[in-house]
């Protein structure tokens, strides 16, 4: 039943409690003390006063002075009966006043928590990322209210990850689809066409039910659960060289220069993710590269590790972006425009890969402004 | 009519020109937020059909551009985005803007001069 009540009454009644048993105690204490005060009183033995003159008493007189009766009077009685009932009243206002008090002030204490409560109430999806006000008081309310406002904001960047997924691959999705139905629908609207037209037609609904194609693969990729063999020894700068020469005509074709260092390595791993994991980011650094621009690709270990770093003199990754990039659909340009880049799945299938070798991948702004990734497998 | 159709899926724009031609209308495409304010402002369209996720400025900056210099046009919103027309009620600029669209639907002008 106690835990039902409210935590202000449950404090009132046990303080009440306690008070009333320390009250108890010590009225009993006191009524037992003052009795056996009043008996010591009345016990003390009552000499005759003397006038002045008289003789002293005689010996007899002071070996046996009037004894009192060790039964007390009735007077003695009533006095004492008065004493126990007014303390026993007393104690009762006491603990009474003492539960009340109690009750007022245990609410005034927790006031603090009812209106944080209140605060709680009002949060909705919306207004997750607003801190709550911070009590002046550095007690446990305090906590309890930095303890949610951090929570609050690991709530509201999981949501806006879910939302920023859901937007682009919406938008991914429908636009091929988009133009597809739009290019039908107006192919329709003229009863004949020419052979040039056909075949434009053919060359649309060719590329875009590609695109479409490609990136249901990507994301079925991405959250495949296969079990894949990892334990291929792959000689990496054997297979960074064959990427490379894979994308030579893209290289050529946006003038860039393509470099690679360092000793051969050997990793454990699945060969063919690891291709695509490497192809996905040398390819980015040459697509979002400048003309005439540098791809430097250096193998090396540190502290026993593989560590493969990629640097482009290109466009680079603004600072507050470099957490989400890795996201699947994340792209740094807002409009996604398909000029340059693709769906944003490219890097987090990098970094899918990556994890399931159990290995680390980072990215940091070079001097020129282009971006390093680094690879430690 | 003239009609200027912003899109950067270039696709998507061209075939929506299209099909606007072949309903009789004079239409202009752009692929670019920046180069479509440059002709909004400096010529003259009946109607504006306007992608809100462009490259160099976004179709609710040219909005807010617009209304800031006064020009009186009539536009058209393509947007994947469910909660644009929040977002464009907020601009105050939803006189000027007619109808919220969703892209997916494909092809959705009425033919004829039935603006908005």
């Amino acid at each position: 039943m106690l835990k039902k009540m409210s935590i202000r009454m449950r404090l009132t009644i046990l303080s009440v409690l306690l008070l009333s048993i320390c009250c108890v105690g010590l009225t009993a204490i006191l009524n037992i003390s003052a009795n056996r005060m009043v008996d010591v009183i009345e016990a003390t033995p009552i000499l005759p006063s003397m006038e002045a003159g008289e003789m002293p008493l005689t010996d007899a007189a002071r070996t046996n002075p009037a004894k009192i009766s060790s039964i007390p009077s009735e007077n003695s009685q009533l006095a004492r009966q008065n004493f126990r009932h007014q303390s026993v009243l007393y104690m009762i206002v006491i603990v009474m006043a003492g539960g009340g008090l109690t009750y007022v002030i245990s609410g005034r204490a927790l006031k603090p928590l009812q209106a944080l409560s209140c605060q709680i109430k009002n949060r909705t999806v919306h207004n997750l990322s607003e801190d709550l006000k911070m009590p002046p008081t550095k007690d446990e309310i305090a906590d309890l209210t930095s303890a949610f406002n951090e929570m609050s904001h690991k709530l509201d960047n999981a949501f806006s990850m879910q939302k920023r997924f859901s937007q682009s691959a919406a938008h991914e999705l429908r636009t091929p689809l988009a133009v597809l139905k739009t290019k039908v629908d107006v192919f329709k609207k003229k009863s004949s066409h020419t052979p040039e037209e056909y075949d434009r037609l053919l060359t649309v609904i060719s590329t875009h039910t590609d695109r479409l194609s490609n990136l249901v693969q990507d994301l079925l990729d991405l959250t495949s659960t296969d079990a894949l063999v990892y334990d291929e020894t792959i000689a990496l700068k054997h297979l960074l060289l064959e990427i490379i020469e894979e994308l030579s005509l893209l290289t050529e074709r946006n003038k860039v220069t393509l470099v690679l260092h360092g000793a051969e390595q050997t990793v454990l791993g699945n060969k063919s993710l690891l291709r695509r994991a490497f192809y996905n980011l040398i390819e980015n650094a040459i697509k979002y590269n400048q003309e005439d621009g540098n791809v430097d690709i250096t193998l090396a270990t540190q502290e026993g590790n593989t560590v493969v770093t990629i640097s482009d003199t290109g466009i680079g990754i603004p600072q507050e972006m470099r957490e989400l990039i890795f996201e699947p659909f994340f792209r740094v340009d807002k409009s996604r425009s398909r000029q340059m880049g693709g769906a944003g799945i490219g890097l987090s299938i990098v970094k899918s890969i990556i994890d399931q070798h159990h290995g680390e991948i980072t990215v940091t702004k070079s001097e020129c402004g282009g971006s390093i990734f680094k690879v430690t497998l | 009519m003239r009609i200027l159709v912003v899109e950067d899926e270039i696709d998507l724009c061209d075939s929506t020109a299209e099909g606007l031609q072949i309903d009789g209308y004079a239409v202009d495409t752009c692929y670019d937020g920046e180069d479509a304010f440059e002709l909004i402002i400096t010529e003259t369209y009946d109607l504006v059909i306007l992608d809100l996720n462009l490259p160099g400025m976004d179709g609710i900056d040219i909005l807010t551009n617009l209304r800031n210099q006064n020009k009186n046009c009539k536009v058209l919103i393509l947007s994947a985005r469910g909660s644009v027309y929040d977002k464009v009620l907020g601009l105050d600029t939803v006189k000027r803007t007619a109808l919220v669209t969703k892209i997916g639907e494909g092809y959705f002008l009425c033919g004829g001069n039935k603006t908005c």
